[in-house]
């Protein structure tokens, strides 16, 4: 009986964690796009209050996808042509941004095609706009996160009691 | 007899309502049409060996 | 036992109203292995029901048929009974319509040779 009630525990238990894992993808997303949110407030800091290079402010952001973007402007690449470059690598699999959407990576083209290119007061109105965009795209997947995380470990956790009746 | 086996249909059948009711709350109207069938599915298949048990006794005990 | 099968209908009869309101199949379901189990539960566990069934064939020496027939129509009765309300409570009432018709037939094909029989008897009483 005792090795019953144990072996049911472990599969409930078991299944909860595996559902919670399939909700993982939106909580990644969710942190990356919080991490973007606050490399973003730093890059503004650095380049319209300090005045830095872009690539230097990008490095100074402490976020990652930034900081690759940084590296790939050392051959004298513009910001939009390191992006470009390190788009798909960063979306693949192991990458930075690999639990951005495409309609998150967007937003982020947008940012770098025209980082660096006009004067301090446009900069400025550059990342306070896609400062508003990525923080409404963190909020949108915070609760979806929040919802998927919910339903998927309620899900689990049913289906691993289903299984302990009809197998335990 | 082993009456365990009607409270585990029970306890099935409610977890599969508690779960159809959580995906259409969730917005996934198909899935928890999906789980419906799959716990009738289940239930049905549970409920086929009582019922040959059933008609085996009704059989033997009434000569039919 | 009446004490299990009591407990036994009345806990499945509650577990079914609540589950009638959101999927109804799944209640039906419920209740026929219920009332499976409960049936079971009698014809298995009922003190010496199996003895009795002998003790009545043997009361009939030499019309052992008379008692096989009763003792299947017994049989077609519990059956018949069980298949109609449980169609009637799923709602399908032509359905349990159509059992109690089945089972009608079977009776009377049964009791045919009696009936032959008793036609017979009469009619040699008459003349």
């Amino acid at each position: 009986m005792g090795t019953r009630v144990a072996l049911s525990v472990c599969v409930v238990l078991g299944c909860a964690l595996c559902g919670r894992a399939l909700a993982d993808a939106a909580r990644r997303r969710a942190a990356a796009l919080k991490g973007i949110a606050e490399g973003l407030r730093v890059l503004k800091i650095h380049m319209t209050g300090m005045l830095e290079p872009v690539q230097c402010a990008l490095l100074s952001a402490k976020c990652p996808l930034f900081a690759v973007v940084a590296d790939g402007m050392g051959e004298g690449r513009s910001a939009a042509e390191a992006w470009q470059a390190a788009r798909a690598p960063a979306m693949r699999r192991g990458g930075p941004a690999e639990a951005l959407t495409e309609s998150d990576a967007r937003v982020l083209d947008a940012l770098f095609d025209r980082l660096g290119q006009s004067g301090r007061a446009e900069q400025g109105a550059l990342l306070a706009g896609t400062l508003r965009d990525v923080e409404a795209l963190w909020d949108e997947a915070a609760k979806r996160s929040a919802e998927t995380g919910r339903l998927y470990t309620s899900l689990g956790f049913l289906i691993g009691m289903m299984i302990a009746l009809i197998v335990v | 007899m082993n009456l365990d086996f009607v409270f585990r249909i029970a306890g099935i059948g409610i977890i599969v309502t508690v779960i159809s009711q959580l995906l259409s709350r969730a917005g996934r109207d198909d899935m928890a049409m999906l789980a419906t069938l799959s716990g009738l599915v289940i239930v049905l298949m549970m409920v086929v060996n009582m019922i040959s048990d059933f008609f085996n006794t009704i059989r033997t005990i009434f000569a039919l | 036992m009446i004490v299990r099968i009591t407990a036994l209908c009345v806990a499945v009869a509650m577990i079914c109203a609540a589950l009638r309101l959101q999927r109804p199949e799944l209640a039906t379901a419920l209740s026929l292995a219920g009332g499976l189990a409960a049936v079971l539960l009698l014809l298995t566990e009922a003190g010496g029901l199996t003895e009795w069934v002998a003790a009545f064939q043997a009361l009939m020496p030499r019309d052992r048929d008379i008692a096989a027939i009763v003792l299947k129509g017994a049989g077609i009765a519990v059956l018949s009974e069980m298949g109609e309300q449980l169609c009637a409570d799923a709602g399908e009432r032509a359905l349990a319509g159509r059992i109690a018709l089945a089972a009608r037939v079977a009776m009377l094909g049964l009791c045919a040779p009696l009936i032959g029989e008793l036609t017979g008897l009469i009619g040699g009483a008459l003349g």
